[in-house]
């Protein structure tokens, strides 16, 4: 069966981009939404990007449930785990997510419903008929004003002048002489073109016919309104056939817009009663959605979490399953820098730290028994064969002898190292002046090697702490002659001690930093150069920094070392100034 | 003056055309009645639009069919509440009226007389011409999203059948 493998890197961007649309998506959809009805246009379309981005995340979260299952039936190391803490996140994430979407629908329902209110619907259905009531007399002057104007026609022969004639002495804005046909015979207005001639239509000459009037309000494009007024024409006829009169009146503009608003506002709150159910359809769907997303989105990061979790865990597996294979232990420093991770380095270093004391102790046991015996071995013989070889024979005699003594005294050396290195951690606790310890140091050097250029930038004459005051002399003994080493090949060798008073939670410590313009450490170096057995120098054993940090840390210290940034490197000790008051501590 | 008219029946509406003073003109008998969905609709303050989409298509044999000519006319149905009457406004004109009831409304609708067509000038009298008459009532306003939301009730928008006639003998 193909296995789907996404690259992390093509996930991250798909996951960014996809939370990017839906965001905006939804911002969009949120600020847009003042008039329900408006924002449908755009909505299908904004749900359809979240819709995708949902199938994505969907997908994105079975990958890795997938993976996550088969890594727990394989029973990888920390899977159980992992499907642990992604069922406790996932389950976080669901139980509030799932609460918070029934009481937000709820709460939006009950703000939904508050549109349809009865009381609003009462009121604004008084408001129509007040609106009504007070065009009813405007009606009746029409009604009463058309009767009289339909009586005072005299025949079919001069209706347009009598129309004309007639619309000038009323009220009325135009007059219209039709036949139960809805043929218009003569048509009049005072104001040209101001109003098309409305017909009636057929039922309303019939209701004008059988109650000798019809009335009617009649609403304009533009927003006006108009009285509307049909009454039959009794003292003449058209070939036989009946005639209406009909007579438009206007309605006072600002009553005519009052009712305007009225029904404007009557039609709105009609047009949100009657969608009511699909913008709440509309509205759970989108927040059905959101929600939706936020789980997806909450699950997929409670798996990729709980992963990269363990990680740290899985990764000291490898080192142990290195370790027995003699493979260099390593824990990648970009992989994560959480607090299991620096747990697991420290496990690893401490057993490294581990190893080399032992293999310090048996080397130093077991090298330093040997050493005395052939010193004493080649001496005795370079005494004895002296007196009796001459010439070619004796120097061969004397620089083999000298040979073996030198190599046995640098092998010694080693040893010594080795030992100081596995030395149970013992301190001799005393309170001491260490600036002054730090220029005796500088002192010692300085006189041995006037070429280089010390810089002190102590920040005061005299500072006691509480420390073993032979162990940091040698810290700094150390630490400034691998700074002179480091010079050797600098044009203008400088060295740069400066000394700074601190609180690291809330405890008064030192901070020491040693620069030097040096050659600086090899990358390759400076991740592991307080490990044993590291070193650059041709000479060198690889153990001066891993005692210095050894003594650092027995002090309940810090130290670290980096390259600077222009030339050289630094190193930052930082020491506190109370050691716990127990004596020699162990 | 009538020169050339004919009446065909379509399946349930029906169109006639008739030539006057150089134009073609139609009489269309629509069947439209409104639903009781549309009705709430509509008293509710949702406007309808009824559109009439005319082609004018020449049909020849053994090539495909030709269009000639396309017309659309927009018919606009609302409520008023204030007046308690429905007013019908034509788009294309901007001729109003207004009724009292919904069955005037679908009356007045149903029966559509002397709607200009075609020039005779454009038309040739050897072709075969028919009318396709294509005719819907929509919800104005209302997205298509609310409709899709508004399933558990009756479309607000109906398509009416297919009317076609012949433009001439």
């Amino acid at each position: 069966m193909a296995v789907i493998q996404l690259n992390p890197r093509t996930t991250k961007r798909i996951i960014f981009s996809l939370i990017f649309l839906s965001t905006v998506s939804l911002l969009t959809l949120m600020f847009s939404a003042d008039n329900p009805n408006e924002i449908n246009k755009i909505q299908f379309s904004l749900i359809a990007v979240n819709a995708i981005s949902f199938i994505v995340f969907l997908f994105l979260v079975f990958l890795s449930a997938k993976k996550l299952i088969a890594d727990y039936k394989q029973k990888k190391l920390g899977a159980k785990l992992r499907l642990k803490m992604a069922l406790a996140f996932g389950g976080l994430a669901i139980v509030p997510a799932v609460v918070l979407f029934f009481f937000a629908t709820n709460f939006m329902n009950k703000g939904i419903s508050v549109w349809s209110d009865a009381d609003i619907e009462q009121g604004l259905n008084n408001a129509l008929m007040l609106g009504r009531s007070a065009l009813d007399e405007k009606i009746q002057q029409g009604l009463f004003e058309t009767s009289n104007l339909a009586l005072g026609l005299t025949g079919i022969e001069n209706i347009d002048q009598q129309l004309q004639q007639l619309v000038k002495q009323s009220n009325a804005e135009q007059l219209v002489v039709l036949d139960s046909e809805l043929q218009i015979l003569s048509s009049s207005s005072d104001k040209i073109n101001r109003i098309n001639p409305r017909m009636p239509t057929r039922l309303e000459i019939e209701q004008a016919s059988l109650k000798q009037s019809w009335t009617s309000l009649d609403s304009t494009p533009s927003g006006s309104y108009l009285i509307r007024v049909l009454v039959p024409v009794l003292s003449f006829s058209s070939n036989q056939k009946p005639l209406y009169l009909q007579a438009f009146f206007s309605v006072d503009p600002k009553l005519s817009m009052m009712a305007d608003s009225v029904e404007e506002t009557y039609a709105r709150y009609g047009r949100l009663s009657f969608m009511k159910a699909p913008i709440q359809y509309s509205y759970i769907l989108t927040l059905a959605i959101v929600v939706l997303l936020a789980l997806l989105l909450a699950i997929y990061g409670s798996i990729e979490f709980a992963e990269r979790l363990v990680k740290p865990i899985e990764a000291l597996e490898k080192q142990t399953g290195a370790t027995k294979s003699k493979t260099r232990l390593h824990v990648a420093k970009d992989e994560s820098d959480d607090e299991i991770t620096t747990l697991v380095q420290s496990f690893i270093q401490a057993q490294k730290e581990a190893a080399w004391s032992d293999v310090a102790r048996r080397m130093a046991h077991e090298i330093n028994n040997p050493l005395t015996p052939i010193q004493l071995s080649a001496e005795r013989i370079k005494k004895r064969y002296s007196s009796i070889f001459k010439g070619d024979d004796l120097e061969f005699i004397t620089r083999s002898t000298e040979t073996i003594v030198n190599q046995v005294e640098v092998l010694r050396g080693m040893v010594n190292a080795f030992g100081k290195f596995a030395e149970e951690p013992t301190l001799s606790i005393d309170s001491f002046n260490v600036i002054k310890v730090i220029k005796e140091s500088v002192s010692l050097y300085s006189k041995k090697d006037n070429k280089r250029t010390f810089i002190l930038n102590l920040h005061s004459e005299s500072f006691t702490i509480h420390a073993d005051e032979q162990k940091l002399r040698q810290v700094f003994n150390n630490l400034i002659k691998n700074a002179l080493d480091a010079t050797a090949n600098t044009s203008l060798p400088s060295i740069n001690i400066t000394t700074n008073k601190i609180e690291v939670n809330n405890e008064p410590c030192i901070k020491i930093i040693i620069n030097d313009n040096g050659k600086g450490f090899k990358p390759n170096i400076v991740g592991n150069a307080f490990e044993p057995y590291v070193t650059t120098k041709i000479k060198g054993k690889g153990l001066g920094l891993a005692i210095v940090k050894h003594i650092v840390e027995e002090h309940k210290g810090h130290i670290e070392l980096h390259n600077k940034e222009e030339q050289g490197a630094s190193v930052i000790i930082t020491l506190p100034v109370f050691q716990p008051k127990k004596g020699p501590t162990k | 003056m009538f020169v050339l008219s004919t009446t065909v029946n379509a399946e349930i509406g029906k169109g006639s055309s008739y030539l006057d003073a150089g134009v073609y003109y139609s009489d269309i008998e629509l069947p439209l009645n409104f639903t009781q969905e549309q009705i709430k609709a509509l008293e509710s303050g949702i406007v309808f639009n009824l559109e009439l989409r005319f082609q004018i298509v020449d049909v020849r044999s053994w090539r495909l069919d030709r269009t000639i000519g396309a017309l659309t006319q927009t018919y606009t149905i609302e409520f008023n509440a204030f007046t308690r009457r429905y007013s019908v406004t034509n788009s294309n004109t901007g001729w109003q009226v207004s009724m009292s009831t919904i069955s005037e409304v679908s009356g007045y609708l149903s029966k559509i007389r002397k709607l200009p067509l075609v020039d005779d000038s454009l038309l040739s009298l050897e072709a075969n011409y028919r009318v396709f008459l294509n005719s819907s009532l929509r919800a104005r306003g209302v997205s298509q999203w609310m409709k899709t939301l508004s399933f558990w009730r009756e479309s607000l928008d109906s398509d009416l059948e297919q009317i076609q006639w012949q433009l001439f003998n």
